[in-house]
């Protein structure tokens, strides 16, 4: 009989006799173990799942009706002119595709206050051609009841199509009108009839109609987003030869500065320009694993310590240190296997959670986007069953290393023997990473598809140092505990304090695991106060306006809608308006990803309107040949121009140069702006619509009264004073880090999970010591006391050394990792008192699982 | 596929010998037809938008110059109009909404036994345009306009899988105006009239390019033009069509209205165009139209007589047979819905001999059941 | 049931240190004590013997009130554990009762001193008499230089030793000794022995000793035999 066959038999028998009966008898233990292992392993994938279908998906909502779509037909602005179509009409009458244009733009919808109620995508189609669309031709959608009076229905200025689901959210019928606000005008939209598309609902928010009336609702005659190319035999789509072919057809007769690109790759486009936010959220959603690794460590050596005289008696029964560690590993297995399994399921609640917090944020930061079913893939239960596997036999390791050294049961019966793990109580290991990762500080950041960048070696940094912090937090412990001895003269601080000072390896790794979550939480409060901090200067200065007027309704960098001309045009020449400072923004392209181009009024822009200056105007001179520009942070060093230059941008009257004359802070996105003189933007773009205006008020004036009349005159339009954008401006700040303190809390309460279950097996090891007091006279009530304090100990060590490696994380967040990824500088601030705030939480909160575990473990004893 | 539109303006019955004087306006408010109207080129080429409906229709049969290649072909273009009184004068140059066009295209090879076709609904605008004033149409895929010199019209044609056709059409005749004082009755209704004007011999000659490959192409075509503002009526179950372009310089024109009773319509005729490009005609009575062969489509499962006999008595020369025979079997137009599919394919006429005469174009229409049954 | 009240004592009016009468504790089927009686005087040492499961722990168990009896009554100093509260017992388990165990059982991560230091701790024994007492307890088991040694920098004797010392601090009136020498060397065990003697002299203290050892029994005033739960 070979070896393998008798070592699997061995093994199934140690794992079927001892460690399934160790199960059944500590099952809370267990169970605990296998939720931490679920929660870590359900965060990472609840949040690869959540910004999948939060940000992944294509955007293209006319989809929803009109089918998939091959190719995109796209400017740099992504706003074509309507007489592109024209130049288009020869290539769209190519039967082997179908060309659809597209307009879309977000409105208001008013409930019967004339309060806004909902954000409705409207989408404008050429709802006749549609009917030539396989897809429609496959699931015919009726636009009208009687089809043939088609001059009817297609005709009107403002009749829409909504599914059931929006009609019932906004609260009307076929026929009923609704009331919006749209391009800074309110106007009636006409519910022509809802549409009942089999199989699948339209989505929640989108409204459809045909292309002149969203143009007129829009007031955007002449454009349109997009068209759309839709091959008319969709069974060649997995055809790479024909894609190919039909892609080299269009492009030959394309127009000018027109772009044509698969429409697969603006998935990859997205996916790109959001990829250092799903990253940070990954790494997250990590240290959530990483604390639950520690935790699982924990367990599984607690379990060895419990096990040390069994272990030693097989031993010395012949049972091979290979097989003892073999068995053990597979133990590990088993509850990584198991924990991970139940964690996807996790995930995917999680995910069902969160996924309308991340798409609200991409919405507010990066693009307009809808939530896609939570979709969970072969990749997600592989790669979440493989990671938990991977932390699992990680955290497994040592101890069943630990369990192989266990000598046998002769030299055990002659007393305890538990060497812990002797790494944990060197502090070479801790200082070592702490040196390296000093050290990745020095790596560049790496640039990604989308232009955007990785601080890779910030990120390699701030793990180096929280496991670094972890380790020699235990040292930490024992030092306080060594300060706080002198102080400690009753009998049950004594013991508390006596116990900590020992610094056995339990406690150690006990306080290890908070630390990661302590200083991960720290450090996120530090980035997103000083973000907070730097904004609210940032207000201070930049924002010196009496009015802020901008489209009503419209939030968020997924809908550059703009105001209508002819609206900005009246507004501005209000009698009590001293200065009005009209901003234009459409998108440009650069050669990587996009980024935004700006057209305000260059004169007062680098006189009289102030700025947070990175850099003041003047401090380049605009290179010959190129337009002269203000740039923001973030662009100057997405484009390396932070000490000026030149740099070319697409636009819809072709490339074009510009050269930075001053560098303004901008913390409004991280693709970076480019501001050039509005005449050059509306020649650039050749469009006319501004995006917002701040009013400056002649002396005086009462601005709340202006801003009440203006309000009243133009009720499509956002009137706000200096204070009531600010208030906008931070509540959308506070939405794009909500995910981030969702993940904060899941690492916390993991951190607090596995607390309980340290101090549970402290306890469980200290037996003996609690029968002694028990004979010495020890109290139940002293007895929950002491083990509360020890609780209290130890979040007080890990708030110690949490506070302080999270200081550290929290300036290489601020100074490193923000100017990396964001190209931005945020003023570093501390927000002291929250600190504090915390450290007393999380010292009563150990106070409390050391009575809770404490009082768990005697009710178990009895 | 040219009566489409006009396939319900039919009345059940009428005198045919009887005049019936067509109102100036039909009830939908759009102008009829008016009687003795001689059309004036090249603007009566062009679009007619006061009118509800129009058509313009081109078949041919083809033959590769460098080698033994044929080819048949149809392009058609329907356009019609929104009501006159509902709907709004719209200035959107690029989605209008007052005329909605249709495009069929269809092209035989007939050496290959390979049979393309493609259809398209969309709106005036940037996908869609007619003008007013001379031959200048651009739908879809199809694109007319007249030749520089004057000698006649050029059209484009593209098809699926990037082929495209690229004709030259010299008229040798007249354009010939059918019906009674210029007007085609259709129907008792008195607005059931329209112009019906025909290049009933075109000189065809151009490029084919087909599979990558550029074949230069010459034969003969024949265009349609109808004008009409009837509207639709119910009692058809569909009809037989075909324009015969003779051996000897002659063209027939031959059409049967099948009513669901399996009766042919009173208004079914044959016209004869001789040399010149004068007309006779005969209606329903003196002629019959007579299944020969079948065939069955593997994709509707539809069955079209596509062999027939004409058997008819021409005014003054007696009784004549035609025989149609298709030159490929598989010339079935399904489009976007497969109730409206129909047969329209290059035929071969015969004697009754059994000798080839000529070529024709053959439509079958109305054997799906609920052909026409809505706009498409 | 069989008495062996044969005690020197026997019949004076004087308070007992420990008064045990029909003492019955059972673990389900299994009768572990029938009917124990039993009476120490202060200051008497006497020695309970009796092979492995004949009751001595469950007894020595009852005594301390961490077993709860099923019949039965126990006094300590002259008051029954019967009647009072969970919180009184565990006062007068502080007070009446110092406990010394086979393996020490010192408390890990405390001092020699502080180990001795905590049952007067628990009691609330004023900071100069507590710190007096262990002075002179660390005198009396010749530790006072190891006094800030914690237990694992100490030999099993040395151990024993300050488990004695904390089993005095508080003065008890009885001392139960779980096999005091059971881990020691002859050598240490005969210290140990000695020093209970001494110890129980000088502070007038019951002393039951549960042991194997024949030779333990030096320093009882009486012996009695313990089996199947009953003293024979």
């Amino acid at each position: 009989m070979s070896i393998i066959p008798h070592s699997f038999r061995l093994i199934l028998l140690l794992l079927v006799r001892t460690t399934l009966r160790h199960w059944r008898q500590k099952l809370g233990s267990y169970l605990l173990l296998l939720a931490i292992v679920a929660v870590g392993v359900g965060a990472f994938n609840g949040i690869r799942q959540a910004s999948r279908s939060a940000s992944a998906n294509f955007g293209l909502f006319n989809q929803a009706v009109s089918g998939q779509s091959d190719f995109l037909i796209e400017s740099p602005t992504q706003r074509l002119s309507t007489d592109v179509l024209a130049e288009l009409s020869t290539l769209a009458g190519d039967p082997d595709w179908h060309m659809v244009p597209v307009i879309e733009g977000s409105v208001t919808a008013l409930d019967s206050d004339n309060q806004p109620a909902q954000q409705l995508r409207l989408v404008g189609l050429d709802l006749l051609s549609l009917a030539n669309l396989p897809d429609l031709v496959e699931n015919k959608i009726d636009f009208g009841q009687d089809e043939a009076s088609w001059y009817d229905w297609l005709g009107s200025e403002n009749q829409v199509w909504i599914g059931q689901t929006t009609a019932e959210k906004i609260g009307v019928k076929e026929g009923g009108e609704v009331t919006i606000l749209a391009s800074g005008r309110r106007q009636q939209m006409r519910v022509r009839k809802i549409l009942n598309q089999e199989g699948s609902a339209l989505p929640d928010d989108l409204v459809i109609a045909d292309i002149p009336t969203v143009q007129s609702l829009l007031s955007r005659p002449r454009e349109i987003n997009r068209v759309e190319v839709v091959l008319s035999q969709p069974d060649l789509r997995q055809d790479t030869d024909y894609l190919e072919e039909v892609e080299h057809r269009l492009t030959r007769e394309l127009p000018e500065n027109i772009t044509l690109s698969p429409t697969q790759n603006r998935a990859a486009d997205r996916a790109a320009m959001t990829a250092a936010f799903r990253l940070n959220l990954t790494i997250l959603s990590l240290i959530a694993i990483l604390v639950g690794a520690y935790l699982i460590l924990q367990a599984l050596d607690a379990a060895v310590v419990r096990k040390r005289t069994e272990i030693a008696t097989l031993i010395s029964l012949g049972v091979s240190r290979q097989i003892l560690f073999l068995t053990s590993l597979v133990e590990s297995i088993v509850i990584g296997l198991i924990g991970s399994v139940a964690g996807i399921g996790v995930g995917w609640f999680f995910a069902y959670f969160s996924a309308q917090m991340l798409a609200d944020t991409v919405n507010a930061l990066y693009f307009a986007t809808t939530l896609d079913a939570i979709s969970l893939t072969w990749t997600d239960c592989v790669f979440g069953v493989g990671l938990g596997l991977f932390f699992t036999l990680l955290a497994g390791w040592l101890p069943a290393r630990d369990a192989m050294q266990t000598p046998p049961a002769q030299v055990l019966s002659k007393g305890d023997w538990s060497p812990g793990f002797t790494w944990l109580q060197k502090p070479k290991v801790g200082l070592c990473l702490m040196f390296l990762g000093g050290v990745c500080l020095l790596f560049p950041p790496l640039s990604l598809v989308g232009g955007g960048k990785m601080p890779v070696g910030g990120f390699l940094s701030a793990g180096f140092w929280i496991l670094g912090a972890a380790l020699l937090s235990g040292h930490a412990l024992v030092v306080l505990s060594r300060w706080f001895r002198p102080f400690c003269t009753q009998p049950v601080s004594r013991l508390a304090c006596s116990r900590l000072q020992d610094g056995s390896s339990r406690h150690r790794l006990a306080v290890a695991g908070l630390v990661v979550a302590v200083g991960m939480v720290t450090g996120m409060f530090q980035m997103v106060d000083s973000f907070r901090y730097t904004i609210e200067e940032w207000f201070d200065i930049r924002f010196q306006a009496e009015l802020y007027i901008s489209e009503r309704g419209v939030t968020g960098a997924g809908t550059i809608n703009g105001i209508d001309p002819t609206i900005m045009e009246e507004l501005v020449q209000d009698e009590t308006i001293a200065y009005a400072d009209v901003v234009y923004i459409s998108y440009a392209k650069p050669k990587e990803g996009i980024t935004i181009l700006s057209g305000v009024d260059m004169d007062a822009w680098t006189t009289s309107i102030k700025q947070l200056w990175y850099k003041p105007p003047g401090s380049f001179s605009a290179v010959a040949g190129a337009e002269p520009a203000l740039i923001s942070e973030t662009f100057a060093r997405r484009f390396g121009m932070i000490n000026g230059g030149v740099t070319e941008l697409d636009t819809p009257s072709g490339r074009k140069k510009i050269s930075p004359v001053g560098i303004f802070s901008d913390y409004g996105n991280e693709f970076g702006t480019a501001a050039v003189d509005i005449k050059t933007w509306k020649s650039w773009t050749q469009s006319e619509r501004p995006i917002n205006v701040s009013l400056y008020l002649k002396e005086e004036t009462d601005v709340n009264q202006i801003r009440d009349r203006l309000r009243l005159a133009f009720p499509g339009l956002d009137v706000r004073n200096g204070k009531e954008l600010r208030d906008v401006a931070l509540g959308i700040f506070e939405q794009t880090f909500k995910a981030t303190s969702a993940l904060n809390i899941i690492g916390l309460v993991v951190a607090f999970a596995g607390l309980l279950l340290g101090l549970f097996s402290i306890f469980d090891e200290s037996a003996r010591t609690w029968l002694t007091l028990r004979h010495l006279g020890f109290s139940n009530r002293q007895f929950l006391l002491s083990a509360g304090m020890e609780g209290a100990g130890i979040g007080l060590a890990a708030w110690v050394s949490g506070s302080l490696i999270g200081l550290v994380l929290g300036w290489l967040l601020v100074k490193v990792i923000n100017v990396q990824s964001f190209g931005w500088t945020l003023l570093w601030h501390v927000p002291y008192t929250d600190f504090f705030i915390f450290g007393i939480l999380l010292v009563l909160t150990g106070f409390l699982s050391g009575c809770l575990a404490s009082a768990y473990w005697n009710f178990k004893r009895k | 596929m040219k009566f489409f539109l006009l396939f319900f303006l039919i009345s059940p019955f009428l005198l045919l010998a009887e005049w019936i004087e067509p109102p100036a306006r039909s009830s939908k408010g759009y102008r009829v037809p008016t009687p003795d109207y001689v059309p004036v080129l090249p603007r009566d080429h062009g679009s007619h938008p006061e009118h509800g409906i129009e058509w313009w229709y081109w078949v041919g049969h083809l033959n590769a110059v460098d080698s033994k290649k044929k080819f048949g072909f149809q392009s058609t273009i329907f356009r019609l109009a929104g009501d006159p009184n509902k709907s709004v004068q719209s200035s959107n140059t690029h989605f209008g909404h007052q005329n909605l066009f249709l495009l069929h295209s269809a092209l035989s090879d007939l050496d290959e036994g390979k049979y393309l076709h493609h259809e398209r609904v969309v709106r005036e605008g940037w996908q869609a345009s007619a003008s007013r004033e001379t031959l200048e149409l651009a739908v879809g895929g199809i694109k007319v306009n007249l030749l520089d010199d004057g000698t006649g019209h050029e059209i484009i044609t593209r098809y699926p899988g990037g082929g495209k056709l690229e004709l030259s059409l010299y008229p040798t005749k007249p354009l010939v105006s059918f019906g009674d004082r210029g007007l085609s009755r259709k129907g008792s209704d008195p607005a059931s009239v329209s112009w019906y004007w025909s290049y009933t011999r075109l000189q065809a000659k151009g490029t084919l390019r087909l599979n990558g490959e550029e074949i230069s192409v010459e034969g003969i075509a024949w265009m349609d033009h109808e004008i009409s503002s009837s509207q639709l009526g119910e009692d058809l179950a569909g009809w037989d069509w075909t324009c015969m372009q003779l051996d000897d310089g002659t063209e027939l024109k031959a059409y049967r209205l099948r009513k669901k009773d399996g009766d042919s319509d009173p208004w079914s005729a044959v016209y004869w165009i001789d040399q010149e490009g004068k007309t006779e005609r005969v209606y329903e009575k003196n002629f019959s139209w007579k299944t020969l062969d079948t065939w069955t489509s593997p994709k509707t499962g539809l069955q079209y007589p596509t062999s027939v006999e004409i058997s008819v008595i021409h005014p003054t020369k007696g009784q004549e047979f035609y025989r149609l025979r298709p030159l490929l079997e598989q010339q079935e137009f399904t489009g976007n819905r497969s109730d409206n599919a129909y047969w329209e394919g290059a035929c071969e006429v015969l004697n009754e001999k059994g000798k080839r005469i000529g070529s024709a174009y053959l439509e079958l229409a109305g054997y799906g059941g609920g052909l026409g049954a809505r706009l498409n | 049931m069989i008495s062996s009240s044969t005690s020197p004592h026997a019949g004076s009016t004087q308070k007992f240190a420990l008064e045990i009468n029909s003492a019955h504790k059972s673990f389900g089927q299994v009768d572990v004590l029938k009917g124990v009686n039993l009476k120490l005087d202060t200051g008497e040492r006497v020695a309970l013997m009796g092979p492995s499961g004949s009751g001595k722990s469950t007894l020595l168990n009852c005594i301390c009130g961490i077993e709860p009896m099923d019949q039965g009554e126990i006094k300590l100093g002259g008051v029954s554990l019967n009647d009072i509260s969970a919180k009184d017992l565990e006062q007068i388990r502080r007070q009446s009762i110092g406990y010394v165990f086979q393996s020490f059982h010192l408390l890990p991560t405390l001092s020699a001193f502080e180990n001795i230091e905590f049952p007067a701790q628990l009691l609330d024994i004023p900071k100069k008499e507590r710190l007096d007492r262990v002075e002179q307890l660390l005198d009396a088991i010749g530790l006072s230089q190891r006094a800030h040694h914690k237990p694992d920098a100490l030999s099993g004797g040395e151990c024993q030793r300050v488990a004695i010392a904390r089993a005095l601090i508080h003065r008890p009136n009885l001392i139960l000794a779980d096999e005091p020498t059971g881990s020691l060397d002859t050598d240490s065990g005969g210290q140990v022995l000695t020093l209970l003697e001494d110890l129980s002299n000088e502070f007038k203290v019951a002393l039951l000793l549960v042991t194997h050892d024949q030779a333990s029994t030096r320093i009882c005033n009486r012996v009695i035999s313990m089996k199947d739960g009953s003293l024979v």
